[in-house]
């Protein structure tokens, strides 16, 4: 009897512990790291909108002093900070890195992609006007996939260009209809690219048909008031879009559901205020434009 | 306690609480309908006349005490329940559940006879119809208008609303149906077939009166196929200051009838396609403005957006200065809702933000500065308006450092948020002293 009584208690115990185990995604947190202030001189940053990681570098769109700078980055610590100036680029928004340790660099104020090798020196502009065009191609964000092909989110003629490593162009994919307004993309390893449409907050990919962008999404503006930067966990295909207006970063499954809301908004470090481009690098540290505090913040991931 | 005690408790319980909510629904008499009047009275009493009272007795009883309704009842028109069941078909002369011994709720009562006033799937309703604030516009008595209505034609709709009335006594040319009354266009419930309570859709409401094949009409047009547009687009349907009841703000190439400038010739195969997509078709006349746009290191997106300019101003007139598509608030509101939000939940109001002077602050078209501000210095930008803190207030300016972040100097922002908080004074904390010690750690308690 006491034996057929302990294993009714260990079958409730398994029973209650089933959905628990099952179905409950494991949520991400995150635990500040450090600030980047500086150059490597010292100088301050002010007002940096793009932040890119790469395999051992980060580079940062220091726009308020329109000009890059460059760290090392091992182990999710980003040292030096090179500063890189040049009449190509006035107002850096958006930055990637490619494979090869390429620099792309999206200049507001020519509306033009610059490309420059790894040490930070002009390769060229990416000749854009090599896609059909009804209206001037006016680029907001760009990015990368795995085989260096570029993406341009063109609200000019409400579209995403796809060049390939090459720089030639190869396709075009129109913004879904009745969209807000989209300013903000990131694309998987596997080519899908997904966008935020600012006005609505939902997600949208092209996923399922590369042709059309879908809804992931129901409208995330509870928690999401205005996106400032999207970025995608390679390994897991989660996605993080910072929240420029309340300040924070929400995080998104690849089916679209909201998993979390994290960080707040403030001055202090560890807060952000108006956020805009992310990025993780290798280890899945985030690495945020923290715009309206000068600087970029790092955290590391907590599991 | 044996066991069977215990039984029967259980039983009287479980019929106890059965027998409640019947006990308490009984409570709630039903009002009489329309229809159960006098044809359905009984000597022995029912639900049309549930209190059992004589025939001659239902008003005279009330009467009695409420001697002033003596009056109310030789006006013209009668509530028809009141003329034919007395006061007892909307009133319980004992106790109700309800204010004025109403029989339901205020926002109910009516709808028990006048049940298809608010029609399903209706596209737009009235809100006080809506909320059932039914009395609003009726008498639920009597009265000396048709409908029981407590005034007669648009004296009724201008107690609310008051601008239209202000707007339709100043203009210059006058809309005829509206001068005869709101509901020629209007329907005062609900419509089901169009928005703002219209009988039909534009164009298709108009042309119940306008005759878009008449050569007066199409000369008026420049002879452009503009018979399935929007009239509203163009022609303020409450009257306006301008000939053709045109909106108050009217594009010029339109008022003067060039409108070969942006669209096709009217005998064109697409006349009324446009010579040029987005921003690049203003730029013909307003070159020095996109210009200067695109020499900024910031542009306002919608600006260089697929239908660019059209996004925020609209092409023809408008009642808005700038040819602006709304009000401004609307207008930064269709895609900054947040921030119109946060300004209306704020305690504090920021005057600029309320009354919709965004462009006090941001440039609409673009910038060198972040957020499209109009100031590279917040100091500078704040200052505008409250000149006396840039001289006597907590120390700030590019010398004074924010103790919280290396990067940052003291300024207004350092401490408000110009949008609003949840807070007073437009802080971001909770107090005073929350904020302050935020720089001020040592005195943190």
């Amino acid at each position: 009897m006491k034996g057929a009584g302990l294993s009714r208690l260990i079958i409730l115990m398994l029973l209650l512990s089933f959905p628990l185990s099952s179905f409950s995604a494991e949520a991400i947190r995150l635990k500040y790291a450090y600030t980047l202030y500086d150059d490597e001189k010292g100088n301050g940053l002010k007002e940096p909108q793009g932040v890119a990681c790469g395999t051992d570098s980060l580079v940062v769109a220091d726009s308020g002093n329109g000009r890059i700078v460059l760290y090392s980055l091992h182990s999710g610590d980003a040292k030096g900070g090179k500063e890189i100036k040049m009449q190509q680029i006035v107002y850096p928004v958006r930055v990637k890195i490619s494979s090869k340790g390429d620099i792309f660099v999206l200049d507001d104020r020519s509306r033009k992609v610059v490309r420059l090798n790894h040490e930070g020196a002009f390769l060229r502009y990416v000749e854009l006007e090599g896609a059909p065009t009804e209206s001037m191609i006016v680029p907001v964000d760009i990015a990368l996939d795995n085989d260096d092909n570029l993406y341009v989110l063109d609200v000019g003629n409400g579209r995403v260009l796809v060049f390939g490593a090459d720089e030639k162009f190869q396709r075009q994919i129109e913004f879904p209809k009745g969209y807000g307004f989209i300013a903000v993309m990131a694309v998987d390893p596997k080519g899908a690219i997904y966008l935020v449409d600012s006005v609505t907050a939902t997600v949208y990919s092209n996923a399922q048909d590369p042709s059309v962008f879908s809804p992931i999404s129901s409208s995330l503006k509870d928690d999401l008031k205005f996106a400032g930067g999207m970025t995608i966990d390679k390994s897991t295909g989660i996605i993080y879009i910072s929240d420029q207006n309340s300040g924070g970063i929400i995080v998104v499954g690849h089916d679209g559901v909201l998993q979390s809301r994290l960080l707040d908004f403030g001055w202090k470090e560890g807060s952000v205020r108006y956020p805009t481009q992310i990025c993780l690098d290798m280890s899945s540290d985030l690495f945020i434009a923290d715009r309206g505090n000068n600087r970029i913040e790092a955290f590391a991931p907590l599991k | 306690m044996n066991k069977r005690t215990n039984i029967s408790l259980v039983i009287l319980t479980v019929l106890s609480l059965c027998l409640v909510p019947h006990v308490y629904a009984a409570k709630k008499a039903k009002p009489a309908t329309e229809t159960s009047g006098a044809a359905s009275e009984t000597a022995g009493g029912n639900q049309a006349n549930p209190f059992r009272l004589k025939p001659d007795a239902r008003l005279k009883i009330c009467l009695t005490c409420h001697a002033d309704f003596e009056d109310k009842l030789k006006k013209p028109f009668i509530h028809t329940p009141l003329k034919t069941a007395g006061c007892v078909a909307c009133h319980n002369p004992h106790a109700a559940s309800y204010p004025k011994q109403l029989q339901a709720d205020t926002s109910a009562i009516c709808l028990t006879c006048h049940k298809t006033i608010l029609p399903k799937g209706a596209r737009s309703t009235h809100k006080v119809a809506l909320e059932g604030k039914c009395v609003l516009c009726h008498d639920p008595h009597s009265s000396d208008f048709k409908f029981n209505l407590r005034a007669n034609g648009n004296a009724l709709c201008f107690t609310c609303h008051k601008d239209k009335a202000d707007t339709i006594s100043k203009v210059k040319f006058k809309h005829d149906p509206v001068e005869k009354g709101c509901t020629n266009c209007h329907n005062p419930h609900a419509s089901t077939t169009a928005s703002a309570l219209l009988k039909d859709e534009v164009p298709a409401l108009c042309k119940s009166c306008h005759q878009t094949d008449k050569p007066i009409f199409q000369r008026q047009h420049m002879n452009y196929p503009v018979e399935k547009s929007r009239c509203t687009m163009c022609h303020s349907v409450h009257g306006s200051n301008r000939v053709g009841m045109i909106y108050d703000t009217a594009h010029p190439p339109f008022s003067n009838k060039t409108c070969y400038l942006c669209h096709d010739k009217s005998d064109a195969a697409q006349p009324l396609a446009l010579k040029k997509q987005g921003f690049e078709l203003c730029k013909g006349c307003h070159n020095n403005l996109v210009n200067e746009m695109f020499s900024k290191n910031i542009l306002h997106w919608p600006t260089v957006g697929k239908d660019g300019c059209l996004n925020c101003h609209t092409p023809h007139a408008s009642p808005q200065a700038s040819l602006l598509k709304k009000p401004i608030t609307q207008l930064c509101g269709t895609c900054h809702a947040d921030t119109i939000k946060r300004q209306e939940m704020s305690p504090t109001k920021h005057p600029p933000v309320i009354e919709g002077q965004c462009t006090v602050c941001h440039n609409p078209h673009g910038s060198d500065n972040v957020l499209l501000l109009t100031q590279p210095s917040a100091i500078e930008l704040c200052g505008q308006c409250h000149d006396w803190q840039k001289h006597s207030t907590h120390p700030v300016g590019e010398k004074i450092i924010d103790k919280r972040n290396k990067n940052l100097t003291v300024q207004c922002l350092s401490c408000h948020r110009s949008h609003g908080t949840e807070y007073l004074h437009l802080i971001p904390f909770k107090t005073t002293t929350e904020l302050c010690t935020q720089c001020h750690v040592e005195k943190e308690r």
